[in-house]
């Protein structure tokens, strides 16, 4: 492998993650391995030094009972019973000579009395050396004792655990490097089918979207939620297409009208002619400056700006400010105007844009409804909602009409008999939605009842600010 | 004594009407065309108010105000912006400007707008009103009592905040705008002629037949309240 290759692989996911797992792994086993050497040696130990305790014990005794002959009787007997195949027994004189046991000559190398010491002897009648654990004991006699028994099968106990323990190293590097790449190669599969989805949008083709199992697993929400938000992005996309198209035809009227008054005018040169055109323009251009301003503040809504500026407010004494604002104006032209059953209602929101989208509903019942001679503005409550709407007794809007009418720019007299920006609904849903709710256009029977849903707010928080005077 | 007012714009065109407007109206007008230059002029503190645009070469208008108010000059402060949503105006007004306008925005409204800011200066330094008149009209701000010519005339709450306004600023035009906000508290369009017909009725109100009006209407920009024609 060339070098840069090997640098690349080290950097990479897939590599690191293979190691990881390894690691993991590892850092599993081995500590499991280890105990159970360490506890099964320990075991083992104890068998052996609990037959040599026990041995060492009745020899004492015998020696405190029957003297230093009683031991050595005892040491004959046991020799000849064959009791000691596994034990190695010496007795010796002060002089060191042998009175009784199966080793030949104390071993040199043991002077003193010592607790634990392991070593290779040769039993009496044994051709080759074994592995002994000893012990030796001094009598007050001056006579000495070795006890030991052999712990050949403990060693070859050890040896085979080791053995199994690297076994099962050798077992799991293999097993784990092959298990992590079979995880990684699933990883990398699923991975990059989202990647050539996204790779695709990114190429411009948006109706994409990433094969879900439907199973739930981490991948096929990821799947789901790159779905929702790819078929969101292709949504606002459309919109965005749809609003540009109608805001510039839109535009395109004021500014043919604004353009045949100047024509006009240039044309008949009088003075009066010109200011008529000089007021015409005026109107016309604020016209589309209110249609810009609704564009942008209806986006601003849709794009969720506008939250940082929520704060408790009172909804009953908002309608009830924009009922007596519109009053005058409604009764100009033949409509009453009433609030149904007032009362107080603490919400927390922005009040500009709510007023706004209340606003915007009076403004069109008294455009469109005015002809049923009444306008009922209300507030209501549910468990879980705010409702606030505003009703007339007009026309109303036919039930497959009503989606339509929601959209910008989108007016449903085609005549365009009265002004307007064709905006006035669409901010109203984009504000009830900013406050995590729906506009609901409803048949009142007859007229149109529009619905502002909103999900109700906890308003413990909620102190009078004094906002609304009065 | 002439006023002096400083105008912060980097838009020539935009400056040069603005600064035109205001010398037609008798004011002195110095004139900045970035945010450092504009600071160092208005923390000279000797202008009567500053017209501040929000978005400058430089620094930020946002920014030349913080730093106006930091240093505790007290100048009235109008921004221009051509940010108009209603959460722009809120942060406008909290980093201390006393008034908001937006881009494109009428001459006259601007002028209406100033003036008033002067008046609510001059008021505030005052001792406290509790009456105000205008002719044979008169207004107690204790008892609530309006009367024209001896005759008491009844008003609505907001029939009464409204003429309350007019006569706050009498003799100076007030525009729609102004009207709203000041006397609803809303700060949106509400579209039609809301404002207007509200107008009207305080009219009827106020000029009965065979009294000289008092409340007029000034073409494309707003109402005034005046005893003169």
């Amino acid at each position: 492998m060339s070098r840069p290759g090997w640098t690349r692989l080290k950097r990479s996911t897939t590599a690191r993650f293979v190691l990881l797992y390894l690691a993991l792994s590892l850092a599993g086993i081995i500590p499991l391995l280890l105990a159970t050497y360490y506890q099964a040696d320990r075991i083992a130990e104890g068998q052996f030094s609990a037959q040599i305790e026990n041995r060492k014990a009745n020899l004492l005794l015998t020696y405190r009972t029957g003297g230093i002959e009683g031991v050595a009787q005892g040491i004959r007997d046991r020799m000849a019973s064959g009791a000691a195949a596994q034990t190695a027994l010496l007795l010796v004189d002060p002089q060191g000579r042998r009175m009784a046991g199966n080793l030949a000559a104390w071993p040199p190398t043991v002077r003193r009395p010592t607790g634990w010491t392991e070593m290779r002897l040769y039993r009496d009648g044994h051709a080759r050396a074994e592995l002994f654990a000893l012990t030796a004991i001094h009598l007050p006699s001056g006579h000495r004792l070795l006890i030991g028994t052999v712990i050949e099968d403990r060693t070859r106990m050890r040896e085979a655990q080791l053995l199994a323990l690297l076994g099962a190293l050798v077992l799991a590097i293999p097993i784990g490097l092959a298990g992590s790449l079979v995880m990684v190669r699933f990883m990398n599969r699923r991975v990059g089918a989202v990647a050539n989805v996204a790779a695709r949008i990114a190429g411009g083709d948006l109706s994409r979207r990433v094969e879900t199992g439907g199973t739930k697993d981490p991948f096929d929400r990821l799947g789901d939620s790159l779905n929702a938000m790819l078929a969101r992005i292709e949504a606002l996309v459309e919109e965005l297409r749809l609003v540009t198209d109608a805001l510039a035809h839109d535009l395109r009227s004021p500014l043919t009208r604004i353009r045949a008054s100047v024509e006009k005018a240039m044309v008949e040169g009088s003075e009066n002619a010109q200011r008529h055109a000089i007021e015409a323009t005026s109107s016309e251009i604020d016209l589309m400056l209110r249609m810009i301003a609704g564009t942008l503040e209806i986006s601003r809504a849709e794009a969720g700006m506008g939250r940082e500026y929520f704060a408790p407010f009172d909804l009953g004494a908002l309608t009830r400010d924009l009922c007596e604002m519109y009053q005058p104006l409604a009764e100009e032209s033949g409509v009453s105007i009433a609030v149904d059953k007032p009362r107080e209602m603490t919400f927390f929101g922005n009040r500009e844009l709510v007023g706004q989208a209340v606003s915007n509903l009076i403004d069109n019942a008294l455009k469109y409804g005015s002809g049923g001679g009444s306008i009922r503005i209300g507030v209501d409550e549910t468990d879980s909602s705010v409702l606030f709407w505003v009703a007339d007794r007009g026309a109303g809007i036919p039930a497959d009409r009503r989606e339509e009418a929601l959209r910008k720019y989108r007016r449903l007299d085609e005549a365009r008999a009265t002004d307007g920006s064709g905006l006035g609904l669409a901010l109203v849903r984009a504000v009830a939605r900013l406050h995590g709710g729906e506009l609901i256009l409803e048949d009142n029977e007859p007229g149109l009842r529009a619905v502002i849903s909103l999900p109700r707010t906890d308003s413990a928080d909620a102190g009078g600010d004094g906002r609304s005077r009065q | 004594m002439t006023k002096k007012i400083l105008v912060v714009e980097d838009d020539a065109t935009t400056a040069d009407y603005v600064a035109k407007g205001l010398v037609e109206n008798g004011y002195v007008v110095d004139r900045a065309a970035d945010g450092r230059e504009g600071l160092f002029h208005a923390l000279d503190g000797a202008y009567a108010a500053v017209i501040l645009d929000r978005m400058l070469p430089g620094m930020d208008g946002l920014a030349v105000l913080g730093a106006i108010r930091a240093a505790n000059v007290e100048t009235p402060v109008i921004i221009l912006s051509a940010l108009g949503s209603t959460d722009e105006r809120v942060k406008g007004l909290k980093a201390g400007s006393d008034d908001y306008l937006i881009k494109p925005f009428a001459f006259s409204e601007l002028l209406a707008r100033l003036e008033a800011l002067q008046r609510r200066g001059a008021a505030n330094a005052q001792a406290v009103v509790t009456s105000l008149t205008c002719g044979e009209l008169s207004m107690d701000l204790l008892s609530h009592r309006v009367e024209r010519a001896g005759a008491r005339i009844d008003l609505q709450p907001r029939e009464f905040r409204l003429l309350e306004f007019l006569l706050r600023n009498q003799g100076h035009v007030v525009t729609r705008t102004m009207l709203l906000e000041e006397v609803w508290d809303y700060h949106f369009d509400p579209g039609t002629n809301v404002i207007d017909v509200h107008i009207s009725r305080l009219r009827k109100k106020i000029d009965e037949a065979g009294q000289a009006p008092l409340v007029h209407t000034v073409r494309g920009v707003g109402y005034m309240l005046s005893e003169a024609a």
